[in-house]
């Protein structure tokens, strides 16, 4: 009997894993514009295309939280409105920009400034986006009052959420070393981890052990060298083992203490094919983006 | 003073006004440039190959917009109607679960398409990723509008300890509305979709003076308006049939649609526009007599049509009555005239010869058809009439539905979200949202169109 409440629950964290690690390679490529602009060309074509597939994973995200939460979505969206229209706003900023370069790059037409317009909207898109997950980890910055969600400016404003964004940028970082074999940007990537390490025992006055096992990929990720396709692998491998034991440690609770058993919808037959559904989507996405990946590299 | 769920509706309505304008592009532009390419590659016709190329630029674009009021859409009605989304969270979810797989996939065949020119030239794999890219488009609507059916025949669902539940998720596409709703909207996409892509080409050679260039871009034509006229001819079959179908199984929405406001009544006339007024009567129409129950009964006058009154319970509005009942009439004449228009050029295009070398504004549909400035500028008009259709079709076929979101089951005023606060947040952004896309738009006729 598969626990369907679990296996949402984790996959969730895995499809925000997978936007926080497509919008940290966006940015990566973004910031070599200016930094190494040898890598960016080199990686230019991909940078220009992944806004698609990041798009596409928000938005999936936000269907696979209505099916899994469907008792959360009126208090959340009575009291989250104000922080989604913001992102909102910054998302239109972004894929214009973003959308227009990519057309204009056909002619090699586009300038710094297209890139500082991009770069500003995902930057702050990233922070609203890490602020909403640290919530929904840690309950910070809410509270509730009669079965209401009140939203508090400590949303982003706490110690968690600031240390989670400082890691975050140190994160995107990393990627170039680890992505994109900038060596000196490697460690980086390490502190940034470890600073998700201090956040987390800040918060539960311990560390658990399970978070050794990414930490030793990325020491060894940092310290060693290996073949690029290696490291890349090891580096994904990484990113979505912290999802999956971040999701195992938290499991059943959101926003630090609402139980998500009580909330699931108790459907067998709907979760039997929405499980069904999320296998094949897991696996034609990741069939025809490896495509994709080689053609554009090509 | 609007009550709050109004203003939900009308932020909700404009969002996607501009959204199924972009992603109908999307769905019909894509079959008219793999069809060039196709033809391109197969008859070596580099000029058309090149054109097609070009144009994609276009579809890139767009998709970019695409995906942004999309997710906007997604958000808004999430944000605007949270009590619409739990019930279809346990109910109905599934459609927007493989939509999302839909989705992927045709942005992973845009990314492909475009960084795949030099690998897959003169293949014919390279226009088939474009037409990809449309099928996938049309396989989004399909499971959208396929949540639209079940918001209008809710089947397959039990209410069961105070909510909502699936007793078979796959249900959703089994309403008995299903085929015609959701063949007619992804018909009427497509159509829009393909005629701005004939805008494109007739204002780029009302624009053009080198009679080479008008050439190629005639060749597109020729191989564009057909399957445009064939599109508008499906669609009018659809369309005609989905009147029947909404006759059957939303007796109300075709009474308010029809503005039969006298119950069910025989020998009904067909009223054409017109304003409901407080007493539920409406006045200043135009009525031709017998014409709605003969179109509606084979050709029988006494074929009783439905009908509604004014003391029923849940019943819309008469904004409401007024609004759907001018939107589908609005529809349906301009759907009329966009087949005239296209059978003209269709006629145009098989019988006249292509031997003159001057633009001319000519009813003579013997003189060659891509020189002949009234049908260009028909052309035009045609993808004009498209959008005003196909935005007043969904209107038509929204308002049409109320006081309920999901039929009998939820009405739009516990739909929504009520909570004050949204309302000026909401129209904010709804206005920045407008004016970057008007924006856009300007930006892509200066930096694409006419680089083109």
């Amino acid at each position: 009997m598969i626990n369907y409440s679990f296996y949402f629950y984790t996959y969730i964290f895995l499809i925000a894993a997978t936007i926080l690690l497509f919008m940290g390679i966006e940015i990566a490529l973004a910031l070599s514009f200016f930094i190494n602009k040898d890598l960016y060309k080199k990686y230019e074509n991909l940078f220009l295309s992944m806004w698609e597939i990041t798009g596409t994973s928000i938005t999936f995200f936000l269907v696979q939280y209505e099916a899994l939460l469907p008792s959360l979505l009126v208090p959340v969206a009575y009291s989250f409105y104000p922080l989604i229209f913001i992102i909102l706003f910054l998302f239109i900023f972004r894929n214009i920009g973003i959308g227009f370069f990519e057309g204009k790059s056909i002619n090699k037409e586009y300038s710094k400034r297209d890139i500082l317009i991009y770069l500003f909207g995902t930057l702050i898109m990233v922070t609203l986006f890490v602020s909403i997950l640290s919530t929904a980890i840690t309950g910070y910055g809410i509270k509730i009052v009669n079965g209401n969600i009140v939203l508090e400016p400590s949303i982003i404003f706490n110690y968690f959420t600031l240390l989670l964004l400082l890691s975050t940028i140190l994160f995107v970082l990393g990627i170039l070393g680890y992505v994109f074999n900038v060596k000196k940007f490697k460690i980086y990537g390490l502190i940034g981890y470890l600073l998700v390490l201090l956040d987390i025992y800040l918060y539960e006055n311990t560390i658990p052990y399970l978070f050794f096992f990414p930490l030793i990929i990325l020491l060894i990720l940092t310290f060693v060298n290996l073949k690029d396709i290696v490291q890349r692998i090891l580096f994904i491998i990484s990113n979505y083992l912290n999802a999956t034991i971040l999701a195992a440690l938290l499991f059943p609770y959101i926003f630090g203490t609402i139980n998500i058993n009580s909330l699931l919808p108790q459907n067998l037959p709907l979760l039997s094919a929405e499980f069904t559904i999320s296998i094949i989507i897991t696996i034609v996405v990741i069939g025809i983006y490896y495509f994709e990946i080689k053609t554009i590299l090509s | 003073m609007l009550p709050v769920y109004d203003i939900d509706r009308i932020v909700f309505a404009s969002s996607l006004a501009v959204h199924i304008i972009i992603a109908s592009i999307t769905i019909g532009m894509p079959f008219a440039i793999g069809t060039l390419e196709l033809y391109g590659i197969l008859k070596k016709d580099e000029s058309i190959k090149n054109l097609a190329q070009r144009i994609s630029t276009l579809i890139l674009v767009l998709f970019a917009i695409g995906t942004l009021s999309g997710t906007i859409v997604a958000l808004e009605i999430y944000i605007l109607f949270p009590k619409f989304m739990q019930i279809v969270s346990n109910t109905a979810i599934i459609s927007l679960y493989i939509e999302i797989l839909a989705f992927f996939i045709e942005s992973l065949f845009v990314g492909i398409y475009f960084y795949s020119f030099k690998k897959y030239n003169n293949s014919i794999l390279h226009p088939i990723f474009m037409y990809l890219i449309g099928i996938f488009g049309a396989m989004s609507g399909f499971l959208i509008i396929t949540l639209n059916a079940f918001m209008n025949y809710p089947v397959g669902i039990e209410y069961l300890n105070g909510q909502y539940i699936d007793i078979n998720p796959y249900s959703i596409f089994f309403t008995p509305i299903e085929f015609i709703e959701v063949f007619h909207g992804i018909l009427a996409s497509f159509e829009f979709g393909l005629s701005i892509f004939v805008l494109f080409i007739s204002y780029k050679i009302l624009k053009e003076g080198d009679i080479e260039n008008i050439k190629i871009y005639g060749k597109a034509l020729k191989l564009t308006i057909p399957i445009l006229f064939l599109s508008i001819l499906l669609l009018g079959i659809f369309g005609i049939n989905s009147i029947d179908t909404l006759a059957k199984y939303q007796p109300v929405k075709y009474a308010t649609l029809e503005a039969n406001l006298n119950g069910n009544i025989s020998n009904a006339p067909e009223n054409l526009f017109g304003i409901v007024t407080n007493n539920y009567t409406l006045i200043d129409s135009i009525q031709i007599p017998n014409l709605q129950s003969l179109l509606y009964g084979s050709f029988n006058p006494n074929t009783i049509v439905p009908g509604i009154y004014a003391n029923e319970s849940y019943i819309p509005s008469i904004n409401d009555i007024t609004i759907a009942h001018n939107s589908f009439d609005i529809m349906a004449i301009f759907g009329f005239l966009i087949f005239f228009i296209s059978l003209y050029g269709l006629i145009s295009l098989i019988i006249s010869k292509e031997d003159k070398k001057d633009k001319k504004f000519t009813l003579n549909p013997k003189y060659t058809f891509y020189m002949n400035k009234l049908l260009l500028y028909g052309l035009i008009l045609l993808s004009v009439l498209s959008l005003i259709s196909l935005e007043t079709g969904w209107v038509a076929a929204e308002v049409g539905r109320q006081p309920w979101t999901i039929y009998g089951i939820l009405l739009t005023r516990d739909a929504a979200n009520l909570n004050l606060g949204v309302i000026p947040i909401a129209i904010a952004f709804e206005l920045i949202y407008i004016s970057l896309f008007v924006l856009s738009i300007l930006a892509i006729k200066r930096y694409f169109i006419n680089k083109l």
